[in-house]
């Protein structure tokens, strides 16, 4: 018999998540690759940047549109209150969306020709930005395991976890995008597949981190609800989905094509990383809510 | 009832036999109270309820056998010596002889000397106190003569062991004498238990045997009149104690006097010398009766006319009238017009299906109610064709309490005022402004008559106060209280009570036209000063406190204000309490008398005395606290129309055969024929209807759902309607928790969601297993249209025209029937 | 800060009589709710936006000191926690804690993102979809500020809800327990009495006559803002990895040209 109640966050939410967690970790390989080499890595920060904000865009509809009462959306940043995930993370929202804005805005007027180099005001606003992406991507992580609920409060790695999948689905967005601009010998696409299979490796680390975690808790409850995602009704999903399809395979098709290189190999496995970032996150979401 | 609830708090052991804490809730507080205080709580329900959540004992019984019960705790007290003898041998009639013709149950297998089997009544001939030459009964004080009523009590009980208790109730025998220990365990002088009961006892074709017999089971134990004693009896609503005062009764005129029947009271003066006992406070009958005359006729009301007595309606039989027969007598055409006013008998009243069959058969209908009732929306019942009801149908809605003056008499005779807090709605009325309006206007239609029949209702006063049709209920108050038909001066000529002066108590009352007074019992309700300032003391609110621990200053009890009747019981025979811990009213010898001349002395205490105030113990009947009896002593002995003491019979449907004795259902209860096969009965274990089933309500409905059902707050307290049954059952039929079911009698079928609980436990019934099952009955086909719950089938449709002797009560608390999974 | 405010509500004095609920349902104007099968006549099975007070019904065969079947009776309420989850985690600051200690939401600031209701440890904060807020017990806040009490403590017929200062009730709950021990009731024991104890002690507290999960409450509830450092610092550490991983990356190809 368990008394507590659900938030009931829908489905849109899950794909903020995913969104956020997206262009927080494209955001920061952007800013990454324009700080250790701008001209080479042009077309990844280029690409990074345009996704970061793409990404970005449809977040603040999403949480304005699933509020109670979304004319009060404005409240969230009337207060301060470092104590709730929440009212940080909309914080973070804010300044992320600044600095997307702003290093979007860069790129395009570099694109343009309408200014020239712009790669050392780009490291200002990358690195500002690159905190709050680092944010953006790991609060909801951080805001689930400060909830009551069963499944979360007792994971612990859940903004890990998330933060991870932001890096592995940025890293594969981005891949997906310079190859489907064509630039596949494009400078940098390596680079982003070595950092996919290391977002990977994270992000396995922290689901086994928060499996574990959940499972010695001691608390029934949690165990409980661990076992909707493990053995319930959501194994499929999980283990399937988010684990085998979404994280091993395409670590493994990431580990054989560092050595032999295969666009179609890469392609296949970011697609394979982006469906199981949003099934990691969804299935989460979906378990820890029953 | 004759303790108060407040007093529950001083029990040292109480018996809830009925649902106290479900259906009497804020009552139920005094028992929490007395538990935190030590008390033990019993509780003894054929169901697992939430008073016996908070009980220390559950003692399960099988529904229609609590006379086996009591029977068996009255023989263990009896036999183990736990009864207090001094209170039994001098304060019951324990030691009165008995007629030597009268022979007890016991030896006439379950039936009592001079039962007539043609005419299915008992000859009371024999049932009677031997007299010395005096005329005054003949007692043995040391009770071993075997014509003396303990003796014969002991005879008769003599059957109902320890064993039987566990054959015929289910009740294991450990848990019997568990409860038999620890309540007959305290009596005595310094401990006292009392008795809650309610509905649970009253409908059976045993009911008042029923009450009677936990009565004397308390004489036995000394708890009548004491602190913490008592029998607590529970009213089924907020009124209708106050109800049965003023006798909205076929068979009773206000203040429990006897509604005259034709041939038995041509006259007044057959009337006096018939129904008032030569001894004990009812001497006093004619006085109450006149004045209570005087109240319905006023000044038309002479010595010369019988104070108007011939104007009142006269009862053609004893056997007639009430509930049941009324609706008999409608099916049968015999009633053609009906008004309703507050009741909902479509649903609320035994047989419910054959009452709806009879309200089809009016002429003409009016119900008067706070919602659209199933009574009143009868003509288009579920099956029911409204073209085919004939029945012209008036509906007046009616003012509840919050929207008029008024007061409520609780179950423990307190009166209480309420004031309207708002203005009824647009052209709803009060019950006394459409019963007034009724009459001016039937008066006026009367008006011309010159026959003599009508004269008394042409008399009648139906206005209070100045405005006709906003009667003044302060007003009405005053009438019921009574006051003075002229000035009333004492023997020096000095005005006592100038006309119109409310009398200050009943003892004034005369049987001379001088005084009038609507129900005798309520004298004092109301004062007034010679100079026309009224205070009512209904309306009086200064709770209890550590001087007036039963709250004098709260309302009004009647009578005269006391809070626990026959409380000269509460002191020894010397007049001094039994014991410190238990003292309530004594005897002062020190207090000044009366009248300055006169000896000191007067009883004093913690109450109003329930006794001449000024009789001294030693004095002629100074020993006798139980002034309401011709005799002054509390009936352990007491003839009914079914015996004098309490004999088990099986419930009319029962699925076992009567272990105690060859009678199997009591020999003088009343089963109506009804044609049209409306009123079939089940045999002794049929194997049709093998469960017995037990109906009852819940804290969160009002009787048949009138002020419950069409609030949503209420209503959404429950599901929907519901069977409870035990696991038992439910694993043997297939039935899973919350699934539809189907409860069946020989009478209708409803259909309800299984509840299935570890409260409820078959019994095990002379070695056999006997389910029982228990299914609420306030749900009828209206309700809160978004809540579908709140609608649901009619319990009643279940239950039987079948009624106790005395009072025609029905037995809705014990039948038969059976349970399919499903709906069928 | 005035004298805490508290609500004492002694289970072993219930007896489920549900005056509470209806109580706080008419003060309050809640609206009714189609009830759902619960198997007893509890209704409904948890708190709603529309049921502030709610009775539990919890049959526990051999639960009774002789060792009959004890039907537990219980009528919940928000605990206003000293260290409330909700409260910490309301992002606009629509939760505040008043002068009394309760813990009330400003339903003018709430804009309905719902973290606070799966912040609560009890499931009490409840989601109106008509007002698109957060809503719970105020312990009736108007009432206690005309000197009224809560409707709840005011309608209940056998003082099992008592509602006073918390530092008089305190001492009368620990009296009551021992009292209840004394008689035979082995498991009675308070909930929530202890300042020092979970969540900061609760300000509606407890006697329960068994352990709390036979309730169905949390053994030992845990305010969820306590893990907001651990998981903060997993996060951090996650941030470093990725950091550090994408340097690695970047740096790599930097100097080995495709």
């Amino acid at each position: 018999m368990t008394l507590l109640q659900s938030p009931h966050w829908p489905f849109l939410i899950d794909v903020y998540f995913f969104l956020g967690g997206l262009a927080g970790g494209a955001f920061v390989i952007a800013t990454v690759a324009n700080l250790l080499d701008s001209r080479r890595f042009r077309d990844v920060v280029r690409v990074g940047y345009y996704l970061a904000l793409a990404a970005l865009i449809p977040c603040p509809i999403i949480l304005i549109v699933d509020l109670g009462v979304p004319a009060r959306f404005m409240n969230m940043v009337l207060n301060f209150n470092p104590l709730s995930p929440m009212s940080m993370g909309a914080w973070a929202l804010l300044g992320f969306s600044a600095c997307a804005f702003l290093a979007a805005l860069m790129t395009l007027l570099e694109d343009t020709g309408r200014a020239a180099n712009l790669s050392g005001s780009k490291v200002v606003v990358g690195v500002i930005g690159g905190f709050f992406g680092f944010f953006l991507a790991a609060y909801p992580g951080v805001l689930l395991g400060v909830t009551a609920r069963p499944l979360w409060i007792e994971g612990h790695a859940l903004g890990a976890l998330f933060l991870a999948v932001g890096a592995s689905s940025g890293a594969a967005a981005i891949a997906l995008f310079l190859m489907l601009g064509g630039r596949r010998s494009a400078e940098g696409i390596g680079a982003v597949r070595t950092m996919l299979v290391l977002a990977l490796l994270i992000q396995l680390l922290s689901v086994i981190v928060f499996v574990a975690s959940v499972q010695m808790s001691g608390s029934a409850a949690s165990v409980r609800a661990l076992a909707l995602l493990t053995s319930g009704r959501f194994s499929m999903t999980f283990w399937i989905g988010a684990v085998l399809v979404g994280s091993v395979l395409p670590l493994v098709i990431g580990l054989a094509t560092l050595k032999r290189r295969s666009y179609g190999l890469t392609a296949l496995a970011s697609l394979l990383v982006l469906v199981g970032g949003f099934l990691v996150k969804y299935v989460i979401m979906a378990a820890g809510q029953v | 009832m004759t303790t108060n609830l407040i007093d529950v708090q001083n029990a040292d052991v109480i018996m809830a036999t009925s649902n106290m804490a479900e259906n009497h809730p804020v009552g139920f507080q005094w028992v929490m109270k007395a538990k935190e205080r030590g008390a033990k709580l019993i509780h003894v329900d054929p169901r697992y309820t939430r008073t016996s959540a908070a009980a220390d004992l559950h003692v399960p019984l099988r529904s229609g056998t609590n006379i086996v019960f009591f029977g068996g705790l009255i023989r263990y007290a009896i036999e183990n010596n736990l009864y207090f003898k001094d209170y039994v041998v001098h304060y019951t009639n324990a030691s009165f002889l008995i007629d030597p013709a009268f022979r007890t149950a016991t030896d006439l297998d379950g039936l009592f000397t001079g039962y007539d089997p043609a005419k299915k009544s008992y000859d009371r001939a024999s049932w009677k106190y031997q007299l010395d030459g005096e005329g005054n009964p003949r007692r043995d004080l040391t009770l071993k003569d075997p014509h003396s009523v303990f003796q014969l009590l002991r005879r008769h009980y003599s059957r109902y062991t320890v064993d039987m208790v566990e054959k015929v109730c289910g009740i294991p025998k450990a848990k019997f004498e568990e409860a038999a220990k620890l309540f007959c365990g305290n009596s005595g002088p310094d401990k006292t238990g009392t008795i809650t009961y309610a509905l649970n006892l009253t409908q059976h074709t045993n009911g008042v045997e029923n009450i009677r017999s936990l009565c004397m089971l308390q004489l036995l134990l000394g708890n009548i009149g004491r602190p913490g004693g008592g029998v607590t009896a529970l009213r089924g609503h907020a009124n209708v104690q106050g109800a049965t005062d003023l006798e909205l009764l076929y068979h009773e005129l206000p203040g429990y006097m006897a509604m005259p029947l034709r041939d038995a009271h041509p006259d007044l003066k057959t009337w006096l010398e018939k129904e008032t006992p030569k001894g004990g406070f009812w001497v006093n009958k004619p006085k109450f009766f006149v004045s209570l005359l005087k109240a319905f006729y006023g000044d038309a009301a002479t010595k010369d006319n019988e104070y108007g007595y011939q104007w009142l309606p006269k009862r053609a039989s004893a056997d007639a009238y009430s509930h049941q027969h009324l609706f008999a007598d409608m099916y049968a055409g015999k009633i053609k017009g009906f008004l309703a006013d507050g009741q909902n008998p479509a649903v609320g009243g035994p047989n419910a299906k054959l009452a709806r069959a009879a309200m089809h058969k009016l002429d003409w209908m009016v119900v008067v109610d706070i919602f659209l009732t199933e009574t009143a929306e009868v003509w288009k019942a579920p099956g029911t064709s409204p073209k085919d009801v004939k029945t012209e149908m008036f509906f007046i809605p009616a003012a509840p309490a919050a929207e008029k003056d008024g007061s409520l008499t609780n179950t423990m005779r307190l009166i209480q005022w309420h004031q309207k807090a708002v203005d009824p709605p647009g052209m709803v009325q009060t019950d006394a402004q459409f019963f007034c309006t009724l009459a001016h206007r039937l008066q006026k239609l009367y008006a011309g008559s010159k026959k003599e029949r009508d004269k008394g209702f042409l008399a009648a006063n139906f206005k209070f106060g100045d405005k006709p049709d906003h009667p003044d209920m302060v007003q009405v108050l005053k009438e019921v209280n009574g006051f003075a038909t002229e000035d009333i001066t004492d023997k020096d000529g000095k005005v006592v009570y100038r006309k119109g002066q409310a009398l200050s108590t009943f003892v004034h009352m005369t049987d001379d036209g001088k005084t009038a007074g609507g129900c005798w019992i309520y004298t004092g309700v109301l004062t007034e000063t010679p100079d026309g300032k009224l205070t009512n003391k209904a309306d009086a609110r200064k709770p209890a406190d550590d001087k007036d621990y039963l709250g004098h200053g709260w309302g009004f009890a009647w009578p005269a204000n006391r809070r626990i009747i026959y409380n000269r019981a509460a002191a020894d025979l010397k007049g001094q309490p039994w014991s410190e811990k238990k003292k309530l009213i004594w005897w002062d010898p020190k207090a000044p008398g009366a009248k300055p001349e006169d000896k000191p002395g007067k009883w004093v205490g913690l109450d109003v005395p329930d006794f001449n105030a000024f009789l001294a113990p030693d004095a002629k009947n100074g020993d006798k606290p139980f002034i309401m009896r011709a005799d002054l002593v509390g009936g352990l002995f007491g003839p009914l129309n079914d015996g004098p003491f309490p004999e088990h019979y099986e419930p009319i449907e029962s699925p076992v055969k009567n272990l105690l004795s060859k009678t199997q259902n009591n020999p003088v209860a009343k089963i109506w024929k009804v044609a049209d096969q409306k009123n079939e009965l089940a045999p002794v274990g049929s194997p049709d209807y093998p469960y017995v089933i037990t109906t009852y309500r819940l804290t969160e409905h009002h009787l048949s759902g009138v002020m419950s059902r069409y609030l949503p707050m209420l209503a959404e307290l429950h599901h929907s309607h519901f069977a409870e049954i035990s696991h038992e059952l439910a694993k043997e039929l297939g039935i899973q928790n919350g699934e539809k079911v189907t409860v069946l009698s020989p009478r209708g079928k409803v259909h309800v969601t299984a509840m299935v609980t570890n409260r409820f436990k078959p019994f095990v019934i002379d070695g056999k297993t006997i389910h029982q099952i228990g299914v609420p009955w306030h749900w009828g086909w209206n309700g809160v249209p978004q809540l579908p719950g709140s609608r649901g089938d009619i319990t009643n449709d279940l239950s039987a025209t079948v009624g106790d002797p005395n009072v025609y009560i029905q037995e809705t608390k014990a039948f038969v029937c059976n349970v399919k999974k499903g709906v069928v | 800060m005035a004298r805490t405010l508290a609500m004492f509500t002694d289970t072993s004095l219930c007896i489920g009589c549900r005056a509470c609920q209806v109580a706080c349902k008419q003060w309050n104007e809640l609206d009714m709710e189609v009830p759902e099968w619960t198997g007893s006549y509890q209704n409904h099975t948890h708190f709603t936006d529309k049921t502030f007070r709610l009775v539990r019904f919890i049959e526990e065969p051999g639960g009774k000191p002789n060792g009959d079947l004890a039907w537990l009776l219980m009528s919940d309420v928000c605990k206003h926690c000293a260290d409330a989850g909700c409260l910490n985690a309301c992002p606009t600051g629509a939760i505040y804690r008043t002068a009394h200690g309760t813990v009330n939401i400003n339903q003018d600031v709430c804009n309905g993102c719902r973290y606070c209701v799966s912040a609560c440890p009890f499931g009490v904060v409840s989601f109106n979809e008509k007002t698109g807020t957060a809503s719970k017990c105020t312990f009736c806040n108007d009432r206690i500020h005309n000197g009224l009490g809560p409707a709840c403590a005011k309608a209940c017929p056998t003082e099992s809800i008592q509602f006073g200062f918390r530092d008089e009730l305190v001492p009368r709950a620990q009296k009551r327990v021992d009292k209840l021990k004394a008689m035979g009731f082995k498991e009675a024991q308070l909930y929530g009495a202890e300042s020092n104890g979970f969540l900061g002690g609760l300000n509606a507290f407890f006697l329960l006559l068994g352990k709390p999960t036979v309730y169905g409450l949390p053994d030992n509830p845990k305010l969820p803002q306590k893990n907001l450092f651990v998981d903060s610092l997993l996060s951090i550490g996650s941030a470093l990895l990725v950091g550090i991983g994408a340097l690695v990356a970047f740096r790599q190809r930097s100097g080995d040209k495709e």
